[in-house]
């Protein structure tokens, strides 16, 4: 299933598919994240925003509606 | 004797390069300023068996070469600009070897440039820790430099590396990103302009003009037009996609890496990020590191006071009774001791803040801030300079440069000098004493102590206020991009802390000091010095008086205190602060305090000494001395009236006042070097002043109706 990385729920896996807009593509690329990576969605700042993914050797906090701009698959 | 080698350090943040450069140079390090910024220059030398000789200048952390903040685009300016007096001759590209894959980004844009680099592993003692494999030889093959391993931690391979700096290395050029061919064409034509041969510079100009010298952002992007070249973010993703690709391919690695199993740093974060105890636990923090200031800087705090009247004392006593005598004790010293006496504060402040972020907790309080200051039109990065103005707006304002967004730093800047600095305290203080009973409610809290506490509560929530106007005066509704990483918790590594605290401090003396010593020197003239000879006719009347008193110390004392009170009415100051006193009159101040208000301008504390030379009350900057000040203050009416100048009502508004008001020219002048213009200060200055004086002046005329 995909859906938007804001769409994640805490705890939820996923693997990053594309990122739809280039300054959002470009700051996650700067911070070594690649589309093809596995992530898992750790916190939620309360609201919803901002949240934290965990990937491989990082872990990466973006605002949710720089969120909306990355397309992931739900793995597990 | 060998020429002396350039050498830079660059790498990712908390790549350990710092402590790399601290190894290296030992003691032997200088910290300026890059031209033209603020930014920490650190710069070293370092000295080779061989007697080789070279001068390490440690830039700023960078990710790419495509810089985010102020800090980076030093690291990316100096590395393009081969004329640029620190563009070195030699790269470390210092790599966390536990995330290579993104370092190594930062690499091969380097090696691409065609500086000659060697690539430093650090953290070699967790790759085997952590199971990691590297092999050292196919890096080197493929990325055609020398690769060595250190741990900077534990002080290991640093041997290994300077055998490394031994050789000579040469330039590899190459080009792990090969620029698309439908580019050369519009490559050429910046190449002829900016007078450059490479074509990877070139590209780097086109595509981010703004840090490329002698790159004109207009001509840039009409070149990019007429080659049909769209978004350079766009092109500059695929230029790491593709860098990317072939850093896979090195590290032969998966993408998809198994799952590393759960953390400490993610054990901490469940509870230092939870939606409750985060926040509990980011404001007991806040709560301990400001008690500690507080108490732990009172007692240096003392001892510069005293050392400082003494040493003024003495100087007083064994020089000539000459103006130059003065000017010596009371503009250049005196302002001295102005500066030095906020020095405790500010070094425990960024004591403080160095080991919140070298722990890696500081990022975990921007994360659960972010969403809370956004309304505002703050940053969640903005916390660290508002809580940093707490102690002094001047660094704390160069701390805003970390915040990407261009308007969300800006609101930053222009609200720091609304939270409560320290060089309000002592003004708060002795008007709390004035009106405040030294009581205590419900026999635990002070009266007096609560007061101050709603002082800086009301200078946050102004701060708070004021952002939200700006926000919309700038018509700011796109939110800024906040995409940041959460680096691992680990112990603070106390050397740099110590560093950044010794480097935080001398950049503030550095920064504010000289313009408050320069303000000292100006505010001690205009004190000193009165139009004609109406000084002269002070000093023959009170000659004549004096000689009359006879003998007895006190007297004469406070007859010359008398005399100084008047001298300086006569003064510059004194005529510039009757000549406000008309407009001041409304906020229930008098031409006394209009003169405290002018010479506030060199620092806020001034207002305590400049009153207590009006009252001619002996200032021994300690609680008597306030005592005494007080009750002078008490006695003072007007004399047309003979009513008491003095009220509660006049003492909060003049609170209101100092917690509003611009009065420091420091904060002005380092607003003009963060925003390169003098626009943005001068809109500080007029807002903060019109803001402290209609305060003023509601609460003056409502209480002083009521009452």
């Amino acid at each position: 299933m995909k859906k938007k990385l804001s769409e994640f729920r805490i705890g939820e896996k996923g693997r990053i598919l594309e990122i739809n807009e280039n300054e959002v593509q470009l700051a996650m690329l700067t911070l070594g994240v690649i589309p093809g990576e596995s992530f898992k969605l750790t916190v939620k700042a309360p609201f919803g925003d901002p949240i934290a993914i965990q990937l491989a050797g990082t872990k990466v906090a973006l605002r949710k509606s720089q969120a909306q701009h990355i397309l992931a698959e739900v793995t597990e | 004797m060998s020429e002396t080698l350039k050498i830079a350090l660059v790498g990712n943040p908390n790549c350990g390069k710092t402590s790399l450069f601290n190894i290296l140079t030992g003691l032997n390090q200088k910290v300026g300023n890059f031209p033209g910024v603020t930014v920490d220059r650190k710069s070293g030398s370092l000295k080779l068996k061989s007697g080789k000789k070279f001068r390490v200048v440690d830039l700023p952390g960078t990710y790419s070469l495509y810089p985010r903040s102020e800090d980076e685009e030093i690291t990316t300016k100096v590395l393009r600009n081969p004329n640029h007096e620190d563009h070195p001759d030699l790269v470390l590209v210092v790599a966390d070897a536990t995330n290579l894959k993104r370092s190594l980004l930062l690499c091969t844009q380097t090696i691409d440039l065609g500086i000659p680099g060697i690539l430093v592993l650090n953290m070699a003692d967790l790759v085997d820790k952590m199971g990691l494999q590297i092999d050292d030889q196919r890096l080197e093959n493929e990325l055609k430099i020398p690769v060595v391993r250190i741990s900077a931690l534990k002080d290991d391979g640093i041997g290994a590396l300077k055998e490394a700096l031994e050789k000579t290395v040469h330039p590899t050029k190459q080009d792990f990103f090969s620029i698309p061919q439908g580019f050369l064409p519009a490559l050429e034509e910046v190449k002829k302009g900016l007078k450059i041969s490479d074509d990877y510079l070139a590209f780097q100009a086109l595509m981010d003009p703004d840090n490329s010298e002698g790159a004109d952002p207009v001509q840039m992007e009409n070149i990019r037009t007429k080659a049909g070249i769209g978004d350079p973010k766009e092109l500059l993703a695929n230029e790491f996609t593709v860098r990317y690709d072939r850093i896979q391919q090195i590290l032969d690695s998966n993408l998809s890496s198994e799952e590393p199993k759960e953390s400490f740093t993610e054990k901490l974060d469940k509870i230092l990020l939870h939606k409750v105890w985060g926040y509990v636990i980011f404001v007991g923090i806040l709560a301990i590191v400001f008690q500690s200031i507080f108490a732990w800087a009172s007692y240096p705090m003392d001892w510069i006071d005293a050392g400082f009247s003494a040493v003024g004392d003495w100087l007083g006593s064994v020089l000539p009774d000459h103006f130059l005598t003065d000017l010596l004790i009371n503009g250049v010293w005196a302002g001295l001791g102005g500066i030095v006496i906020f020095i405790p504060q500010i070094a425990f402040l960024f004591l403080f803040i160095a080991i919140l972020e070298d722990s890696g907790y500081m990022s975990r309080a921007v994360f659960l801030m972010d969403r809370i200051m956004r309304p505002f039109g703050f940053s969640g990065k903005s916390v660290i300079p508002l809580i940093g103005g707490m102690a002094c707006a001047v660094p704390s304002i160069m701390m805003a440069r970390n915040i990407p967004n261009k308007t969300e730093r800006l609101i930053t800047i222009l609200v720091t000098p609304l939270m409560s600095c320290s060089a309000r305290i002592p003004v708060y203080t002795l008007l709390i004493g004035m009106f405040v009973p030294d009581e205590s409610i419900l026999g635990v809290f002070n009266l007096q102590g609560l007061v101050m506490l709603a002082m800086y509560l009301l200078g946050f929530l102004m701060t708070l206020v004021v952002a939200w106007v700006m926000k919309l005066a700038l018509k700011y509704k796109h939110e800024g991009m906040f995409i940041t990483e959460l680096p691992i918790y680990r112990m603070p590594r106390w050397k740099n802390v110590g560093m950044t605290m010794l480097n935080k401090s001398k950049t503030f003396v550095w920064e504010a000091g000289k313009v408050i010593l320069v303000i000292s020197i100006i505010l001690w003239v205009m004190a000193s010095f009165a139009p004609g000879n109406a000084h002269e006719l002070i000093d023959e009347k009170y000659t004549a008086e004096l000689s009359a008193a006879g003998t007895a110390d006190e007297q004469k004392e406070a007859l010359e205190r008398q005399m100084a009170s008047e001298k300086l009415k006569a003064s510059y100051a004194g005529i510039v602060g009757s000549f406000i006193e008309p407009a001041i009159k409304p906020l229930g101040f008098d031409w006394k305090i209009g003169i405290s208000l002018i010479t506030s301008f060199a620092a806020r504390e001034v207002f305590v000494g400049t009153m207590a030379t009006l009252y001619s009350v002996e200032d021994t900057g300690d609680e008597s001395g306030f005592v005494s000040l007080r009750q002078s203050m008490f006695r003072e009416t007007y004399p047309d009236t003979g009513k008491p100048v003095y009220t509660t009502a006049v003492a909060i508004s003049l609170m209101i006042f100092y917690a509003f008001a611009m009065q420091c020219m420091s904060t002005l002048a380092i607003v003009r070097r963060e925003t390169a213009s003098w626009k943005w200060p001068m809109v500080m200055l007029v807002y903060m002043t019109a803001l402290a004086y209609f305060s003023s002046l509601l609460v003056y005329q409502v209480l002083s109706n009521i009452s």
